[in-house]
């Protein structure tokens, strides 16, 4: 999700820019026109607007990368999910189930499926134990892709004194590091799978 | 003198995105240009040109417009 912060910061300095550049309009328009005249007040809309439209362009530059960010992400989250249990641990499975095996047993097992997300899925079930399933780090993608979604609608080129915390922080990066971070241990840790 | 956030800015716009924001930058500046009058030289879009020395190959400086 790498792409995702670069694209933050990218759309940021771009739009700082084009801030910059609508202020040497307005600075141009206040040094030629009569300030309150219909003439100064339509030049200043036209360059309000200009600025809108550029701001637009380039939100749909950068809002596509972080739209092709998050659908990898998913892409990769979704192969190791829908990678079939091992017929090992199917065979297992009504062993386990029907109390036929000692717990040491069953946990000397439990390590030979570590690495496997349906494995491991299935063999806390049968042991009646909780399993951390894909379901909230899904749901922390949607968050985190609705507010970089958020950052993009918002930001207009402030500077850090007239931002809310929340554009703030996305600008910072740690939001979408600290989803980095999950998702690179949930795809490092089910890498080996086959 | 070169500084490193030239360096760093140039090496930017050559980039695909970099490109697409410097041409969107420059078309704002012309719309400037047509709509309000305001001349092109008046405004400065951060678009980065390098000036090359002829003997050593080197940037010298960039010229920012």
């Amino acid at each position: 999700m790498k792409n995702t912060n670069r694209a933050i910061k990218e759309y940021s300095e771009a739009v700082k820019q084009a801030k910059s550049v609508y202020n040497q309009a307005v600075k141009h328009i206040e040094g030629n026109y009569i300030k309150g005249s219909s003439v100064y007040k339509d030049a200043m809309k036209t360059a309000k607007e200009t600025f809108e439209n550029t701001v637009r362009e380039m939100k749909s530059v950068f809002v596509k990368q972080v739209e092709k960010d998050f659908e990898e992400t998913r892409t990769s989250i979704k192969n190791i999910v829908v990678t079939a249990p091992s017929e090992e641990l199917l065979g297992l499975l009504p062993m386990i189930k029907n109390g036929m095996m000692t717990e040491t047993e069953i946990q000397m097992f439990s390590d030979k499926f570590v690495g496997n997300y349906m494995d491991e899925k299935l063999l806390a079930d049968a042991k009646g134990e909780q399993f951390k399933t894909i379901e909230w780090m899904m749901d922390d993608l949607n968050n985190l892709e609705s507010k970089v979604n958020d950052f993009f609608d918002n930001y207009k080129g402030d500077d850090l004194a007239k931002i809310s915390i929340h554009t703030a922080t996305m600008m910072n990066g740690s939001p979408v590091e600290l989803m980095n971070k999950t998702v690179d241990e949930f795809l490092t840790r089910y890498a080996g799978q086959e | 003198m070169i500084t490193q956030e030239q360096k760093d800015r140039y090496k930017y716009q050559q980039t695909e995105s970099g490109k697409q924001v410097i041409q969107l930058l420059e078309k704002m500046k012309n719309q400037y240009n047509d709509k309000l009058s305001i001349h092109k030289s008046a405004i400065k879009t951060g678009r980065l040109s390098p000036l090359v020395n002829g003997n050593t190959g080197e940037v010298d400086r960039f010229i920012e417009y």
